[in-house]
C-alpha cells in the first residue's frame, strides 16, 4: 500500500491545471513507474497525487502545421516505439523508447513522466537533448516553452513552476529534418536495467562534411548535457576517422562524471569517447555519410 | 475527479472494473496498488509477488490485453478496465495453446514467474503480430526467471505463436 | 517410464496460477511479522527504544529474552541465536535482533522503522585477509570455522625436480539465489508451555531442518512440531539452512501473541539478510613433468564464512573435495579453511563450494598449458583420471570413466577446433570485436560428501490409497526442479505402472518420513534409490499376502492396492538408505569415497568481447555431461539449461556490492540477474551411463551445471584477448578493461 493522501484524477488538461494551481504542492503522477517505486522506498510519503491518467488529449502524437513534431507528455514509451510519426522522423527516439525497462514498463510509464523525475539516466532525455527538443509547459495563467537546457535544475530537479505541467514535447523541423540519429544505452543487461551511460547523436552530413553534430549525453554529470565544444568543432569538417575521434575526444571534456558501485569515473569517461564515436559514426552513416579513413 | 483521505483515515474509491471477463464493482482504498487488490481482495493469488517495484514481472497482469506489472499501477486506475489474471485464461478448465506451449516444453519450473510469462505470451499471440526470435526474446525480457535459463520458455512462446499463425493462415503447423 | 518426459505433475496448476504457495495462504486472524535488523556489523546491543507515534501496546514483540528454549539455531554448529540479546554481541549486519507482529500489514512496516538499537560499536573484520590476519579474533581463538586437510602421497620433494612449477591465485565473489519467490514463512502455535504444538507452513528445502530447529527453540519433542512444505518460487540452496532461522521468528511470534504469523520478506530484505554463496581465494601450485604430466599439486581453499559457521563447515568440505578435480596427481595436498568475517553468514547454494574450487583449476589449467606450450585441451586430455586412478581423498575410480571422450563430444559439437583455427584470423582484424571458445571439464559428487548419507540414513516409502493409486512419502520438496515427477517416473518405472497412477503426498512431517534435506544432488539417485526399494517392498508384500498376482496389469495392481487398502486400514512400505557395501569414508582423515560417484561434465562457451566497452556476449554455449540415466530428458535439460544461466551470470555480471558488510545493491535492478535477452541458444548432449547405485541407473544433476560455465567464459576470454590475469569472477566489463591495460601497460 503506497503512502497518499488523496488522489486526484482529472479527465481534462484544463481541470488538471485548475487543481495544480489551487494546491501546487500536489505531486504530479504519470505512468506511475517512478513516483510508486520510490514511494515504496519510503519517499514521498503521505503526498496528494494528481494524476494524469485519464486525460487523453495528453497522449497525442502529432504533426503540427509549421513541422513541428508535438509528443503528448502522457504518451507511453511502448507508443512512441510503434508511432509511426516517430518512427518516419525520429527514429532515435524510438530507439531510446524501446531501450527504456521492459515491456511492462514501457507500456505504462510515459515520456513526461520520464523527464519531470529528472532522472540523469532517462533514456529519453539525452536524446531530446540532441533533438534540440522544446517543451511546453502550462498552468492555469499560461504556457512557457522552453529548451530541454533550461528544464534540468540538478539532480532529481526541474524547472517547473508551482501548478505548472509539461503538456508536450516539441521537436521542431530543425532538430530532426534531414539528421541522422542514433542512441547507444550502455548498461549491465539488455533489458530492465538502469543506464550507465546513454549517448545520442544527431547530424546532417552534406557532401561528406558535418552540417550539423548534436550529441546529448546521460549518466555523464549530475544533469543530461550536451557537448558543445564537440558539436562545433565538426560542423563542416570532412567526415574522416580522425575526425570522428577527435570529437568523441571532446565529449568527454563536458562529463563530470562519478565513481558509483556501478561504475567508476574513470570507466565512465573511457565508455563516453568510445560510444560516442560508435554513435556518432553511426549517426553520420544514417544521415548519408561515410567515415572510412 | 477527487478522492481524498481526511486525518490519516484511507480514502475510499468505488471501483469498477472486469476481471476475467467478470463485471467487478469493490470499494477500495486509494492506497492500494493493483496488485493488493487483485491478491488480498479478491484472491486472485495467481498474481505473484516479487519485488513490488515493478523489477521482476511476476505480478503482471493485462490490462486491456496489456501487460503491465500491477505492483506499480494504482488500483483506482484500473477503473473502468478489463484487467486478465492467470485465472483467467484457460476457459472451462482447459488450457489456452499458450499454457499448453508451457506445459509441453518443459517452460515451468518452480512457476513463480510463470503466470507473468504466459500472460505476456498471451499478449503478444493475440495481437497477432508477427515477432522475429530477438523480438521474442525481447517481449518476454520483462520478466526475471532464474530456474530454466528462459530456452524452454522461448521455445514456449515461439510454438505458440507458430501455431496462432497457422490457425490463422488455416495451414497446419 | 525411466528416460521418458511425462509432463510435470505440478505444471498444471503451475500455469493455471492456482498453485498455492506459503503467501497465497490465508490463515484467519493472522498476524503479519517483521524483523528489526542490527545496522552495524559489529558491536555491543545495549538497549532498544521503541519511538513515539506508534501503538505499542497493540504489537506483539518478541526479543531474545522471551525465547522458551534454546536461543541457538540447530545447523551443523549451534552457534547463531535466533535473536541477540541485550548485552550480546551482534556479529553482522542485520542480525536479527528484534521481531514484530501486528494485524495491520502497513503499521507494522511502519513500526519498524520507529524501533532504534543502541549499540556500542566494536571493530569489524569484513573480508578473508582480515579475518586470516587475525586483525580480531572474532570467532573462537583462530577465526576459522572450519580446517580441512586432504593428503596424498608426498609433493615435497616434488617442486625442486620437476620440470615445471605453475602457481596461481584464484577469486570468487557472493552470489545471490535470486529466487522468484521471497523468503515465506506462515507459524502457527496452538497451546501454551509444553502443551504447545508448532506448526509452520513455509518455502523451504528441507522441513526435518526446520523440524529440528524448532523443536531446540521450543524445548518440545518430535511430535509437537510439525513442517509443512509449501508450493516453492525457487531456492537453489537458498532456502536450505536460512528457513530454520525465519521459521522459528514466525513461531516465536505466533507463541506469543496466540495467533498465526506470516512473516513474508521483501525483495530487499531478503537480498540483504540471507544467505549468498562463498566468496572465496584459492591459491593453487602444480608440478608438470616435462611431458606435461601432473605430478604434484598443493590447494590453499579459502572460503569467507561470515558470522557464523553454519553450513560453512560442510560447503568447505565439498570445496576441499573437488579441488583436485578431473585430474591424476600422485602428490596432493588441499588445505581448506572457512574464516569469520563479520557479514552476514552465506549458505548453501547450487554447487555448494565446489564451483569455487573447480574455477580455479580449471583457469589453472589453461594457465599452465601457456606456459607448458602445450594445447590446453591436450594437457587435460594427458592428466584425466581414468578408472581404475585414484583422487586426492584416496578414493578409486572404480567406473568406466571417460573424460577424453566426452570432452571430444563437446569439441564436436562446439565446432571447437574450427572456431579456434577461424577466431585466430578474425582477430587479427581491425575492429572492437574479438571471439574466443574456452571449455571446461569437472565432476560434481552425487549426494552428501563423506558419511553424510550414512549419518542421515534417509528413509523414504510409497503408500496405497483407497482408490488404487500410489502416494510417493518423502520429504524432499519441489523447488522447481522436477522431483515430483522424477519421484513418479521412479515408482511407476519400478513396479512397470502407468505415471498416472503415482503421485507424491504433501511434505508435512506428520505424514512423510525424513528423506533427508533437497539438497546435494541427492533427491534422484539416494532418494529415488529408496523409493525404488520401498515401492519393490510394496508389490512383494501385496503380493505375500495374496492381493496380488505376478504377472500384473495396471488394472489389476489397482485392484489389489484398493483391497489391500480396504482390509487392512492403511497400506505402506518405506525404505532406508544403505550404504552400497564397497564405500568407506574416514571423517577424521579425510580418506575414502567422498561420494558413491561423481557426474562429469565437459562445457564449451564461446564469446565475443568488444574492446570498446570491454561487454562480454556470450554467443553459443555447449554443455556435454555425463549424469547416468537420465530419468526425464526435458527437466534434466532444464536443470542443465537453468545452471548454466546461473553459471554465466556468476561468471560475468552479478556481483554482490557490500558497504560495511552489508549489501548495497540489494534490488533486482542493482543485481544483475541475466534476462531473456541477455542469454545465448545453449546446447544440452547427455552421455547416459547406468549408474547401479541409483534408480533405473540414474545419477544427480542438480549442481553439476552450476560448476562449469564460469571456466569456461574466462578460458574462452583467454583465447579472444590472450594471457590475461583471468583470476576472478564476476569478470565485469570493469575489470576486463583494468586486465587489459595491465597487459599494455606491461
Amino acid at each position: 500500500m503506497f503512502d497518499i493522501c488523496e488522489l486526484h484524477e482529472p479527465e481534462t488538461l484544463q481541470e488538471a491545471k485548475e487543481i495544480f494551481s489551487h494546491d501546487p504542492e500536489l505531486k504530479v503522477i504519470a505512468g506511475g513507474t517512478d513516483v510508486l517505486i520510490r514511494m515504496q522506498h519510503g519517499s514521498l510519503a503521505g503526498a496528494g497525487l494528481l494524476s494524469l491518467r485519464n486525460i487523453p488529449e495528453l497522449q497525442a502524437i502529432r504533426m503540427l502545421g509549421d513541422g513541428t513534431l508535438s509528443i503528448g507528455a502522457m504518451a507511453p514509451f511502448a507508443m512512441l516505439f510503434q508511432d509511426e510519426l516517430v518512427r518516419k522522423y525520429v527514429p532515435v527516439l524510438g530507439e531510446a523508447a524501446v531501450s527504456m525497462g521492459g515491456p511492462q514498463v514501457r507500456n505504462v510509464a510515459t515520456i513526461g513522466g520520464n523527464l519531470c523525475n529528472g532522472a540523469v539516466s532517462a533514456d529519453s532525455a539525452s536524446t531530446l537533448f540532441a533533438l534540440d527538443a522544446l517543451l511546453k509547459l502550462e498552468t492555469l495563467d499560461g504556457e512557457r516553452i522552453i529548451p530541454m537546457a533550461d528544464f534540468y535544475a540538478g539532480p532529481g530537479k526541474v524547472n517547473l513552476l508551482p501548478g505548472e505541467l509539461l503538456v508536450a514535447i516539441l521537436i521542431p523541423r530543425e532538430g530532426y529534418e534531414g539528421m541522422g540519429g542514433h542512441y547507444i544505452k550502455y548498461a549491465m543487461r539488455k533489458a530492465m536495467d538502469i543506464a550507465t551511460l546513454g549517448v545520442a547523436v544527431v547530424c546532417k552530413v552534406r557532401g561528406n562534411r558535418f552540417q550539423e553534430l548534436r550529441i546529448g549525453l546521460g549518466v555523464a554529470a549530475p544533469v543530461p548535457i550536451r557537448c558543445f565544444e564537440a558539436e562545433a568543432y565538426a560542423r563542416d569538417r570532412e567526415v574522416t576517422l580522425e575526425c570522428v575521434q577527435e570529437i568523441a575526444r571532446l565529449a568527454v571534456k563536458p562529463a563530470k562524471a562519478r565513481t558509483s558501485w556501478r561504475a567508476s569515473k574513470e570507466y565512465r569517461e573511457h565508455l563516453i569517447e568510445v560510444l560516442a564515436q560508435r554513435a556518432v559514426a553511426e549517426a553520420v552513416k544514417r544521415a548519408g555519410g561515410c567515415c572510412a579513413h | 475527479m477527487l478522492t481524498k483521505n481526511a486525518a490519516g483515515v484511507a480514502a475510499r474509491k468505488r471501483l469498477c472494473m472486469t476481471v476475467n471477463g467478470r463485471a467487478v464493482e469493490i470499494e477500495i482504498d486509494i492506497r492500494e496498488s493493483l496488485l493488493d487488490v487483485l491478491r488480498d481482495r479478491l484472491q486472485f493469488t495467481g498474481v505473484k509477488q516479487g519485488c513490488s517495484v515493478g523489477e521482476c514481472g511476476a505480478c503482471t497482469v493485462l490490462l486491456d490485453g496489456t501487460p503491465v506489472n500491477s505492483c506499480i499501477y494504482l488500483a483506482a486506475w484500473a477503473h473502468g478496465k478489463s484487467v486478465t489474471t492467470i485465472e483467467g485464461i484457460a476457459k472451462d478448465g482447459v488450457l489456452s495453446p499458450v499454457q499448453e506451449a508451457f506445459v509441453e516444453e518443459g517452460a515451468i519450473q518452480c512457476g513463480f514467474c510463470t503466470p507473468g510469462l504466459v500472460l505476456s505470451t498471451t499478449a503478444m499471440v493475440e495481437s497477432g503480430h508477427r515477432f522475429t526470435h530477438d523480438e521474442v526474446r525481447r517481449e518476454l525480457s520483462g520478466h526475471l526467471c532464474r530456474c530454466t535459463g528462459y530456452q524452454k520458455i522461448v521455445d514456449a512462446a515461439e510454438r505458440a505463436l507458430r501455431e496462432a499463425e497457422a490457425a490463422a493462415d488455416g495451414s497446419p503447423v | 517410464m525411466i528416460g521418458a518426459s511425462p509432463s510435470r505433475k505440478e505444471g498444471r496448476a503451475k500455469v493455471l496460477g492456482t498453485s498455492t504457495y506459503t503467501d497465497d495462504k490465508f490463515l484467519p486472524g493472522a498476524l503479519h511479522g517483521v524483523t528489526i535488523r542490527s545496522q552495524v556489523p559489529r558491536g555491543i546491543l545495549k538497549a532498544i527504544h521503541f519511538g513515539e507515534g506508534i501503538p505499542w501496546a497493540d504489537f506483539t514483540i518478541v526479543t531474545a529474552a522471551d525465547i522458551p528454549g534454546t536461543n541457538r539455531v540447530a545447523s551443523v554448529v549451534d552457534d547463531q541465536p535466533f535473536l541477540v540479546g541485550i548485552g550480546d554481541e551482534i556479529t553482522h549486519p542485520e542480525q536479527p535482533i528484534l521481531l514484530l507482529a501486528h494485524a495491520d500489514r502497513h503499521l507494522v512496516e511502519k513500526a519498524r522503522g520507529a524501533v532504534r538499537l543502541e549499540v556500542e560499536e566494536l571493530p569489524a573484520i569484513l573480508d578473508i585477509q582480515s579475518s586470516l590476519n587475525l586483525q580480531q579474533v572474532i570467532y573462537g581463538t583462530d577465526n576459522l570455522l572450519k580446517e580441512i586437510r586432504i593428503s596424498k602421497g608426498d609433493p615435497g620433494p616434488v617442486w625442486a625436480q620437476a620440470a615445471h612449477v605453475i602457481e596461481g591465485e584464484y577469486q570468487t565473489g557472493a552470489q545471490e539465489h535470486m529466487y522468484l519467490e521471497p523468503n515465506a514463512i506462515i507459524g502457527q502455535v496452538e497451546g501454551k508451555g509444553p502443551e504447545a504444538q508448532v506448526t509452520v507452513w513455509g518455502s523451504l528445502q528441507c522441513p526435518y531442518y526446520v523440524h529440528s530447529a524448532l523443536k531446540q527453540l521450543f524445548g518440545l519433542p518430535d511430535e509437537q512440531v510439525r513442517v509443512v512444505a509449501m508450493e516453492m518460487g525457487g531456492a537453489f540452496g537458498g532456502k536450505e539452512d536460512y528457513p530454520s532461522v525465519n521459521a522459528g521468528h514466525a513461531a516465536l511470534l505466533s507463541w506469543k501473541s496466540g495467533r498465526p504469523v506470516k512473516v513474508v520478506y521483501d525483495r530487499e530484505e531478503d537480498l540483504a539478510c540471507t544467505t549468498k554463496r562463498h566468496p572465496s581465494r584459492t591459491r593453487l601450485r602444480t608440478a608438470f613433468d616435462a611431458d606435461g604430466h601432473l605430478l604434484a599439486l598443493e590447494a590453499d581453499f579459502i572460503l569467507d564464512g561470515g558470522a557464523y559457521a553454519t553450513l560453512s563447515p560442510v560447503v568447505l568440505s565439498r570445496g576441499a573435495v573437488h579441488a583436485g578435480s578431473v585430474y591424476r596427481c600422485p602428490n596432493v595436498r588441499i588445505h581448506a579453511r572457512a574464516v569469520a568475517t563479520n557479514t552476514p553468514p552465506p549458505g548453501a547454494f547450487r554447487g555448494f563450494g565446489a564451483p569455487q574450487s573447480l574455477f580455479a583449476m580449471e583457469r589453472h589449467m589453461e594457465v599452465c598449458a601457456r606456459r607448458l606450450g602445450l594445447d590446453a585441451v591436450e594437457l587435460r586430455r594427458r592428466n584425466f583420471l581414468r578408472m581404475g586412478d585414484t583422487m586426492a581423498t584416496g578414493q578409486v575410480i572404480r567406473e568406466d570413466l571417460d573424460l577424453g571422450g566426452l570432452m571430444d563430444r563437446a569439441l564436436q559439437e562446439s565446432r571447437y577446433q574450427d572456431k579456434r583455427a577461424a577466431f585466430a584470423l578474425t582477430n587479427q582484424e581491425a575492429g572492437p570485436l574479438r571471439r574466443g571458445i574456452g571449455l571446461s571439464v569437472f565432476m560434481h559428487g552425487c549426494g552428501f560428501t563423506g558419511s553424510g548419507e550414512s549419518h542421515l540414513a534417509s528413509v523414504a516409502g510409497v503408500e496405497g490409497l483407497a482408490d488404487g493409486s500410489l502416494s510417493v512419502l518423502a520429504a524432499s520438496t519441489e523447488m522447481g526442479q522436477g522431483k515430483n515427477t522424477v519421484f513418479c517416473q521412479i515408482v511407476a518405472g519400478a513396479l512397470g505402472l502407468p505415471y498416472d497412477m503415482v503421485d507424491v503426498a504433501v511434505v508435512d512431517t506428520d505424514r512423510v518420513p525424513n528423506s533427508g534435506p533437497t539438497v546435494a544432488s541427492r533427491s534422484t539417485m539416494m532418494v529415488g534409490r529408496i523409493l525404488e526399494d520401498a515401492a519393490i517392498g510394496l508389490k512383494l508384500s501385496l503380493v505375500q499376502q495374496g492381493f496380488l498376482k505376478e504377472p500384473y496389469t495396471a488394472e489389476t495392481f489397482r485392484e489389489a492396492v484398493r483391497k489391500a487398502v480396504a482390509r487392512l486400514g492403511s497400506l505402506k512400505c518405506y525404505g532406508q538408505y544403505h550404504r552400497p557395501p564397497n564405500i568407506a569414508w574416514d571423517d577424521v582423515t579425510y580418506q575414502g569415497d567422498a561420494y558413491p560417484t561423481y557426474s562429469w561434465g565437459c562445457y564449451a562457451a564461446e564469446v565475443v568481447v568488444d574492446l570498446d566497452t570491454y561487454e562480454v556476449k556470450v554467443e553459443d554455449f555447449v554443455a556435454v555431461q555425463e549424469v547416468g540415466r537420465v530419468v526425464n530428458p526435458i527437466l534434466a535439460a532444464g536443470q542443465v539449461e537453468g545452471g548454466i544461466a546461473q553459471g554465466i551470470g556468476w561468471g560475468l555480471w552479478e556481483e554482490v556490492t557490500t558497504a560495511q558488510g552489508r549489501m548495497i545493491n540489494n534490488q533486482m535492478t542493482n543485481y544483475i540477474i541475466p534476462t531473456s535477452a541477455d542469454l545465448p541458444r545453449i546446447k544440452v548432449v547427455f552421455l547416459e551411463n547406468a549408474h547401479p547405485a541409483g534408480p533405473g541407473g540414474a545419477k544427480g544433476i542438480g549442481e553439476l551445471p552450476m560448476d562449469g560455465p564460469a571456466p569456461a567464459l574466462l578460458n574462452a576470454l583467454e583465447n579472444a584477448l590472450g594471457a590475461l590475469r583471468l583470476d576472478e569472477v564476476p569478470m565485469t566489463p570493469e575489470r576486463l578493461l583494468v586486465r587489459c591495460e595491465e597487459v599494455s601497460h606491461g
